[in-house]
């Protein structure tokens, strides 16, 4: 089979060459191109070239390369099953660190119990719940929404211990 | 053979083992093959391979689903490749491990010493147009796959690989790894 059939095919040297690319890319062998056949007959460096082009070709497709080892995959199913199973503990941990240090600071801001007059004091709990510092609870939110599996603990920790110098 | 990829991708997100440990297996050859094409050595290789693997399965998520995923896969393992030549440049001494390719044996059978050949020549060109080079012509991806792999416009990659060929084949002339071309003329 033959195609691109011509009359005026001839070619120079870097057509023949951007020809050929062209035909690579349309992964069509070149040695069916009329015009390249034409072209390295006459020339001696452009026959070279496609020779060299079409044994590069043949011989990558052709490298053996060696198999990964035969527990490869299984390997990788352990790894990642190891992984998750740290992640969710570091979350978990963050969690319950989270839930100390809230429940630290919910207890330590009642414990302090609000500067009210002695009225209000006599009044249902409900009527006057604990003063919260607005910055305090700002921060809270942050807490929550910045913890990381990673540091989650650690971040706690240090959130926990500004709190407490703040209300303390 | 997509549906099926698209199975197992679902069940793995679902955590489902043997639909992970069946995801590898399925590419694990490609992926493999093109992290020892890109790096030269069987121990890096693996270790890319393996991180490939962790990597597309803990963000199998971000996966678009309307797309092929052997070139998402692929692009990984190129990402990966490249940060690890990357580290190979900071660390010179560890060049040393690179498996030793035998310096030209004219004695040698023709179609080893011509893989021989090109594995050195690979070697020597950017790693862009290696990466590029290899997922066209050894992974058979198109332009198209390639550029939405490597986040590249397909003009970029076609040129990628266009200088990957021409700079291999002018290495390979140079070393006159080619020998009979009277007989590859004779072909044409």
């Amino acid at each position: 089979m033959q195609y691109e059939e011509s009359e005026h095919s001839k070619l120079n040297c870097a057509a023949f060459k951007s020809r050929l690319d062209s035909v690579l890319d349309g992964r069509r062998p070149p040695q069916l191109d009329l015009q390249l056949r034409a072209h390295a007959r006459d020339c001696r460096p452009c026959a070279r070239w496609l020779a060299t082009q079409m044994a590069l070709l043949d011989t990558v497709q052709d490298i053996a390369t060696p198999e990964p080892r035969f527990d490869f995959a299984l390997q990788v199913v352990q790894t990642v099953k190891i992984e998750r199973q740290r992640q969710h503990r570091q979350r978990l941990r963050a969690m319950v660190y989270a839930a100390v240090a809230a429940s630290a600071l919910i207890a330590v801001t009642i414990g302090r119990g609000p500067d009210a007059p002695q009225e209000a004091a006599n009044l249902p709990i409900a009527s006057h719940p604990p003063k919260i510092p607005a910055e305090v609870l700002q921060r809270v939110d942050e807490v929550s929404q910045n913890i990381k599996p990673v540091s989650g603990s650690v971040y706690t920790a240090l959130n926990a211990i500004w709190l407490a110098q703040r209300l303390l | 053979m997509a549906d099926e990829v698209r199975a197992l991708v679902q069940r793995s997100l679902a955590g489902d083992q043997t639909a992970m440990l069946a995801l590898v297996d399925r590419h694990q050859g490609q992926v493999f093959g093109l992290c020892y094409r890109m790096l030269g050595q069987r121990q890096d290789a693996e270790d890319m391979a393996q991180e490939t693997f962790v990597r597309a399965l803990r963000s199998l998520k971000q996966w678009d689903c309307e797309r092929e995923f052997l070139p998402w896969l692929l692009a990984i393992a190129g990402n990966r490749c490249r940060t690890c030549l990357a580290n190979r440049m900071r660390r010179p001494h560890t060049m040393s491990l690179i498996e030793p390719i035998p310096d030209r044996q004219p004695d040698a059978e023709p179609a080893r010493h011509l893989a021989e050949e090109v594995r050195r020549a690979l070697r020597g060109i950017r790693e862009e147009y290696r990466l590029a080079f290899m997922l066209f012509h050894d992974q058979q991806l198109s332009y198209a796959e390639i550029g939405a792999a490597l986040d590249r416009p397909l003009g970029t990659v076609k040129t990628w690989v266009h200088r990957a060929r021409r700079e291999l084949i002018e290495m390979l002339r140079k070393r006159e790894a080619v020998g009979e071309v009277s007989h590859a003329i004779r072909r044409i």
